[in-house]
């Protein structure tokens, strides 16, 4: 039994894969902004905050 | 200069992460704004890195073999990428470069064949990075740092300042930091100048 040509993968799955690879892409580089660069903008912000708090005290 | 040098800034020990940590992949903690620039805009830029790689991570053109129109797109789209990462890279790079109005000028002379035995180092010394004298300056105070060499290219490099400049022979290259914290800061020669 002859197997049928493969053919038209590119045009059924187009969509699906460029759902799935934007999708994915765009899920991770939000996950790295969220869960790592905000948290490190954050804390360094209060370090400094705290930091400038402890030298007003100092001043007065 | 190679054998390492260091900033110490006042007597309050450091806890923050200014000195290379074994395994280390991220930056040393930031201490001038030069630096939280550099940080920022390299943060920036890991965004779109991270969304071009997974994107193009091979599930989409999985089945393709050939096509000039995808072959357009993903040569144009990273050309118009690094023209969009240029435009705050360079305004970074010239804001880096201006020296402004500094209150103190520290000349750095870097020197060949400097060693230290490791018998010498005390507990809680840092191997290749601590120093006999440590160069004491000020915080929130613009600060110069004129750099030249006595022999070979040398490279006088703070990482948490953001401090990066070679030492070259008969030339004075200069460079500037406004430190906003305490602490204790270790650089080393990054240069290949030969020890």
């Amino acid at each position: 039994m002859p197997v049928a040509a493969i053919t038209g993968k590119l045009r059924r799955k187009i969509w699906t894969d460029l759902g799935t690879s934007l999708g994915l892409g765009i899920s991770s580089a939000y996950a790295y902004w969220y869960f790592y660069y905000i948290p490190s903008v954050r804390r360094k912000q209060e370090f400094y905050l705290k930091l400038e708090k402890e030298n007003l005290e100092r001043a007065s | 200069m190679c054998s390492n040098y260091l900033v110490r800034l006042n007597s309050t020990p450091s806890i923050l992460l200014d000195a290379p940590a074994p395994w280390q992949i991220g930056f040393q903690d930031v201490a001038s704004p030069g630096f939280e620039g550099i940080v920022s805009l390299h943060d920036s830029i890991m965004f779109y890195l991270i969304l071009i790689l997974v994107t193009k991570s091979g599930i989409v053109y999985k089945y393709l073999n050939h096509g000039t129109l995808i072959e357009l797109i993903w040569t144009i789209s990273p050309a118009l990428v690094l023209i969009a990462i240029a435009f705050p890279s360079f305004k970074l790079l010239y804001t880096l470069d201006e020296v402004i109005d500094p209150a103190l000028t520290v000349k750095v002379t870097g020197h060949q064949c400097y060693m230290v035995p490791e018998s010498d180092l005390e507990e809680g010394q840092l191997r290749l990075l601590d120093v006999d004298n440590r160069l004491m300056v000020p915080v929130n105070t613009h600060i110069r740092f004129i750099v030249t060499s006595t022999d070979v290219l040398h490279d006088f490099a703070v990482p948490s300042l953001g401090i990066k400049i070679d030492a070259t022979p008969g030339r004075l290259n200069q460079t500037s930091a406004l430190i906003e914290r305490t602490g204790v800061f270790y650089g080393q020669c990054s240069e290949l100048c030969g020890v």
